[in-house]
């Protein structure tokens, strides 16, 4: 059993090729991203400079970049749950839509509850918001085989308008000029970390990176995280070596619902005044794409997150001195999902390294035989 | 009560049917490249996409090239263009089309708003430049027999177009040597293969197809629809679309009917609108339709392979230990 120094197992190629795969991606998005400023911009030098250092050129825009980063770790979080137990649920956009006005209903009451209590119990609120938005197309891709991909895509949609509703109708504080809710109460606010030049970092980054290190621990040590990944790697496996899949898809959308129901609990109680969107953030799309950036990893969703939060500080510092719409980082996103999501993208190369790999593993195997010595008996393919 | 009395005489009217057979227009186009899509087990979420490019395309095109066919052409071929990146991808690449579809759906979204800016300084719409709408038709005889007249005459051209794409699919699909490929790579690809099909290309071809009907759709709803474009204006028609032709397993004629009755809950929906009913609510009608009508085909297919699929099932139940020892 014993593995020989210099030997390489065809699982850690692929691992390489993974993150070789992440880089490319990165740097052929970056590049396009360089191709869009030169389309748009009159001094397109100057702008790609701002673009690669922006963010760390000040206190308060790295400041910017952390409270970015806040909200994109919990959908982040979600949707890698969803994703390891290979549910195509898209909702997370509008759950995290939905759990923003669940918790809000409670954090504006006034003199509700002491200061940790409120804000837990309006996240609480919030979470059984993201639940059931989560669970209404699972339960309807179990029960009734409904296509989950278009269920949860029409199901966001149907939120949209729910929370145009909301917010410009019952939980509408008529006493202000925009469409908002009242005031969130003090006691659920979360606690500002530090203040850099007007940008208030709050505590959600923290919670979030928590999250981070728990839903890691849920994927990789739990049984519910083993039968999970058993089920996306191998669906009909799964089915005969007896575990439960519509048990593990309901537990993964219930625990993608508490990170969504978290995640908007601290972003409007931390960063906000009210809750005021009448629109959903977009921040379940950017979720996906740090997902899949983080090849499922809760814990390479920060560094993923701070890619993302990175690019955006720097295209809202475009937008201000220049004339390239802040759209330009959605664009390439896409393009960081796509080039991650082809399989096919370096698969030859990949196939040669590994036929190379086990080549030269037989060869050693065949001169440790010679020798005499105690062949490795199972070089793991 | 007083609501539905007062719907009923709206939608018994042939301005009712004239509207739906307007609304229907991209869902029926859209149902078709679904279709395809269908019976080549490739279908894709990024009908969306291609129809929201081509409306952009389209918009600018006419006004660059100053004619209207010069915008039709630029339109269909944006659409085509997205059909084969996604086919390239899927394809060649071997990409979760799911994720593939997703990303190139905000793609679009997304790059149509940077372009949009770019090239004329809004982000919204393209209301301020000029371009050319698709013309409306009257037809001779028609227009004048009472109530077919007001609803199949005076249509946009596309709409026409969409009528006559259902024929084309059902054409395409049943009468070609290519609809024979196409559903026998649909069915089963090694078998195709065997047959010396091209499977690739076979679904290349298919994705084109799609792109072009899905580019006329597009172009419906910025030069006819409404005569410019806004951002994001598909809002799901796509989605729609596919469950037309989902509900309809992929046969054109009946995929017509399901995307009618789409287009019926829309126009109910813009109807109860005027009615003073929380607009929010009269909104979420189709996509609450197209739900329930997923989970009805849905549940339909699992009785099927309930039914036929015992003897499969035993049979991978005794290979089982086999394949674990």
């Amino acid at each position: 059993m014993a593995k020989k120094k210099g030997q390489v197992t065809t699982t850690q190629i692929e691992q390489q090729f993974t993150i070789i795969r992440a880089v490319l991606a990165i740097v052929i998005s970056i590049l396009f991203c360089f191709l869009l400023i030169f389309i748009s911009s009159d001094k397109p030098m100057t702008d790609i400079v701002t673009f690669m250092i922006a963010p760390l050129t000040s206190a308060s825009r790295f400041a910017q970049l952390l409270i970015k980063m806040s909200p994109l770790l919990f959908t982040a979080l979600a949707v890698c749950v969803l994703f390891s137990a290979n549910t195509a649920n898209l909702a997370v956009e509008g759950a995290f839509y939905m759990a923003a006005f669940a918790s809000a209903s409670i954090s504006v009451l006034e003199n509700f509850l002491p200061a940790p209590f409120h804000f837990i119990v309006a996240a609480l609120v919030g979470c059984l918001g993201a639940i059931i938005v989560l669970l209404i197309p699972a339960i309807l891709e179990l029960k009734f085989n409904a296509n989950i991909v278009v269920c949860s895509l029409m199901m966001n949609y149907i939120l949209t308008s729910l929370g145009n509703y909301l917010i410009t109708g019952p939980m509408r504080d008529q006493g202000y000029s925009k469409e908002a809710t009242k005031v969130i109460a003090s006691s659920a606010k979360l606690p500002i970390i530090f203040n850099a030049g007007g940008q208030k970092v709050h505590l959600g980054i923290v919670i979030g990176i928590v999250c981070c290190v728990i839903a890691w621990f849920i994927i990789y040590k739990t049984n519910f995280g083993y039968e999970a990944r058993t089920v996306g790697q191998n669906p009909e496996f799964a089915r005969f070596s007896g575990i439960n899949v519509g048990k593990v898809i309901v537990l993964g959308s219930l625990i993608a619902a508490i990170f969504c129901g978290l995640g908007a609990t601290s972003e409007i109680n931390g960063y906000y005044r009210r809750m005021e969107w009448d629109n959903p953030t977009g921040y379940g799309w950017d979720g996906i794409m740090i997902a899949i950036l983080a090849g499922n990893n809760p814990l390479l969703v920060i560094p993923g997150a701070a890619f993302l939060a990175y690019i955006r500080t720097s295209a809202d510092v475009l937008n201000m001195t220049s004339n390239i719409p802040t759209e330009i980082v959605n664009v390439v996103q896409q393009v960081v999902i796509v080039m991650i999501a082809a399989k096919g993208l370096l698969s030859k190369s990949m196939n040669k390294a590994i036929v190379a790999n086990a080549k030269r593993n037989a060869e050693i195997q065949a001169e440790a035989e010679k020798k005499g010595e105690d062949a490795p008996k199972e070089v793991q393919a | 009560m007083t609501l539905f009395s007062q719907l009923l005489p709206l939608i018994f009217s042939a301005n009712f049917l004239s509207t739906v057979v307007r609304v229907s227009t991209p869902l029926v186009l859209c149902a078709m490249a679904a279709c395809i899509g269908k019976q080549c087990n490739v279908q894709t979420i990024t009908y969306e996409g291609m129809m929201l490019f081509s409306a952009l395309a389209g918009t600018l095109g006419t006004s660059y090239t100053n004619s209207l066919i010069g915008g039709i052409i630029i339109g269909i071929l944006a659409s085509i263009l997205i059909a084969l990146i996604y086919g390239y991808f899927n394809i060649y690449l071997d990409t979760y089309d799911t994720l593939l579809g997703i990303a190139m759906n905000n793609f679009v979204n997304y790059f149509t708003i940077f372009l949009l800016f770019v090239l004329i300084g809004r982000k919204a719409d393209s209301s301020t430049i000029v371009s050319y709408n698709y013309p409306t038709i009257n037809i001779p005889i028609i227009k004048d027999i009472p109530v077919i007249g007001t609803i199949f005459s005076g249509q946009s051209l596309v709409t026409y177009f969409a009528i006559l794409s259902v024929f084309v699919a059902h054409f395409i699909i049943y009468k070609s040597t290519l609809g024979l490929r196409i559903r026998s790579v649909g069915r089963n690809p090694e078998a195709a293969s065997s047959l010396g099909i091209d499977v690739r290309k076979t679904r290349m071809i298919s994705f084109v197809i799609s792109g072009f009907f899905a580019g006329l759709a597009g172009e419906f709803m910025s030069m006819s629809y409404i005569s410019f474009f806004t951002k994001n204006m598909v809002s799901g028609r796509g989605f729609i679309g596919i469950a037309a032709s989902n509900l309809a397993l992929g046969k054109p004629l009946l995929a017509l009917l399901y995307a009618l009755m789409f287009a019926v809950s829309q126009v109910v929906a813009n109807q109860l609108q005027m009615l003073q009913f929380t607009y929010q609510f009269a909104n979420m009608l189709p996509y609450v339709v197209t739900i329930i009508g997923l989970c009805i085909t849905g549940s339909a297919e699992m009785r099927k392979e309930k039914m036929g699929g015992k003897s499969k099932d035993k049979k991978e139940k005794a290979e089982k230990p086999k394949a674990e020892s």
